[in-house]
């Protein structure tokens, strides 16, 4: 029948026209070089660049932007020579689409080297590895849908993870470890198992291996985040804070937890400049602790460890942020100018 | 009952092969000897024939592209003869699967 004959080639037109179009094909050096490259950099660039070497905060940010995008532009480029090479050694092609691809991966990638250098200046820092996952999942995702199901699948979950680091607000320290592991163990991974048959034609399968994939990039991090908070185990005795203020001298104690008091009173020194202020407006308000706080001190200085009521050991750099905050001002015959300053301090994310 | 014309199929393009290989050179623009052979999962000497009488035809071009040590890689295409071609082909197709076509073999057409 002419029906019949019909529909059996407008079925294998489709099939060609859906092959042709998922022309892009991921190579599996490319997750390889791209995950351990960016797994180092994380690890490297966080112990190199620290406030402590490069105090100034943009001479921080030149270097540091300078630095990832000469290790990353380096990646790219061996990257796309060795894509050319196996190609050329198949004797295939590299399609339209996936130049095209390669371009939205490098420009994604540009945009997290961007929102680095950004952060240095206007904060948000805290968010940062968050938007690395998530933008990168987006890459992924993208490429996803010219190729290989198993990427679009792994884009999602990449997504997923910095969305539910960002709104279950999880410790700095885990989201940076979980990033390490998605690009040093995932990537990997993914690259060596994405031409596996099963994975491509089994959506049992694929699911699967996303949860095994999931653990495989979670577990370690929050292992190694487990084993980084109970690393603070200190036998000192906590001081209460009027015998520490009554101590002539801290030498011979390298390693001390004094404790302020639920009521404690502590100073705030607040110093206000600006373009229509005129020079430093310096004033002192006072705090009031609602919670006992333990303080640790290492050869006399304050090394950045403390708890609240007892808690676990918290890091400053990763628990002490400034939120919802606010400038209002206001001009009234009755009461004249007034600006009105409001901020949250919070020590759990 | 008023006739039925039978239904002018495109004769080079009509052949289960060489439909795969127009389709799938339409959605990827251009493509390899090898790509083409793995996308349609037959062998050299098949690929082969079926390519001549395409590019015999006027509906796919080659173009040479240097890769490397002096080497080139041959790249093949729709021309838009064949573009063309292969749009009307489907629409014929599309039209054979109109009620009017149900009981009619090729035969009888």
């Amino acid at each position: 029948m002419w029906s019949t004959q019909a529909s059996v080639q407008i079925e294998a037109i489709h099939a060609m026209l859906a092959s042709g179009h998922r022309s892009v094909h991921m190579e599996r050096h490319t997750l390889i070089l791209w995950g351990l490259a960016t797994a180092g950099l994380i690890l490297v660039a966080t112990a190199i660049f620290t406030p402590e070497r490069f105090p100034v905060t943009w001479v921080r940010a030149v270097a540091t932007t300078a630095f990832i995008s000469a290790v990353l532009a380096g990646v790219a480029y061996l990257d796309f020579y060795l894509i050319r090479r196996s190609r050329d050694l198949r004797a295939e092609s590299i399609s339209f689409v996936q130049l095209q691809m390669t371009k939205v991966w490098w420009l994604l990638v540009g945009l997290i080297v961007l929102i680095n250098l950004g952060m240095h200046f206007f904060g948000g820092g805290y968010m940062f590895y968050s938007l690395v996952l998530i933008l990168m999942g987006l890459a992924l995702y993208v490429h996803g849908l010219f190729s290989k199901q198993m990427l679009t699948l792994a884009g999602v979950m990449m997504i997923l993870l910095g969305l539910v680091s960002i709104s279950l607000r999880l410790p700095f320290p885990l989201i940076e470890w979980m990033t390490v592991f998605v690009f040093a163990l995932g990537w990997p991974l993914l690259g060596l198992t994405l031409n596996m048959p099963t994975l491509n034609h089994s959506l049992k399968y694929r699911l699967l291996f996303s949860l095994g994939w999931l653990c495989l990039v979670c577990l370690p991090a929050i292992t190694i985040h487990q084993l980084g908070a109970l690393e603070v185990k200190l036998d000192a005795v906590p001081t209460p804070l009027a015998e520490f203020l009554q101590q002539k001298h801290q030498n011979g104690i390298s390693e001390q937890v004094v404790t302020l008091a639920a009521g404690s009173s502590v100073p705030l020194n607040v110093e206000l400049t600006g373009d229509v202020l005129d020079g430093v407006n310096a004033t002192t308000l006072t705090m009031l602790l609602s919670q006992r706080i333990d303080i640790v001190l290492k050869d006399g200085k304050p090394d950045g460890h403390f708890r609240v009521a007892n808690g676990p050991w918290k890091k400053y750099t990763y628990n002490y942020r400034i939120r919802e905050f606010s400038m209002t001002s206001s001009l009234d015959p009755g009461q004249g100018p007034l600006v009105k300053l409001k901020l949250h301090i919070s020590t759990d994310n | 009952m008023d006739a039925i014309s039978s239904p002018e199929l495109n004769i080079v393009l009509h052949q289960p092969v060489r439909t795969r290989i127009v389709a799938y050179l339409a959605a990827r623009g251009e493509s390899t000897f090898n790509e083409l052979k793995q996308a349609l999962d037959i062998t050299d000497g098949n690929l082969d024939s079926h390519m001549k009488k395409l590019i015999g035809a006027s509906y796919i071009e080659t173009k040479k592209q240097p890769v490397k040590k002096g080497k080139q890689q041959t790249l093949y295409s729709l021309t838009e003869d064949g573009s063309r071609e292969f749009e009307n082909y489907i629409e014929t197709l599309k039209c054979l699967l109109s009620p009017q076509f149900k009981n009619i073999s090729p035969v009888d057409g």
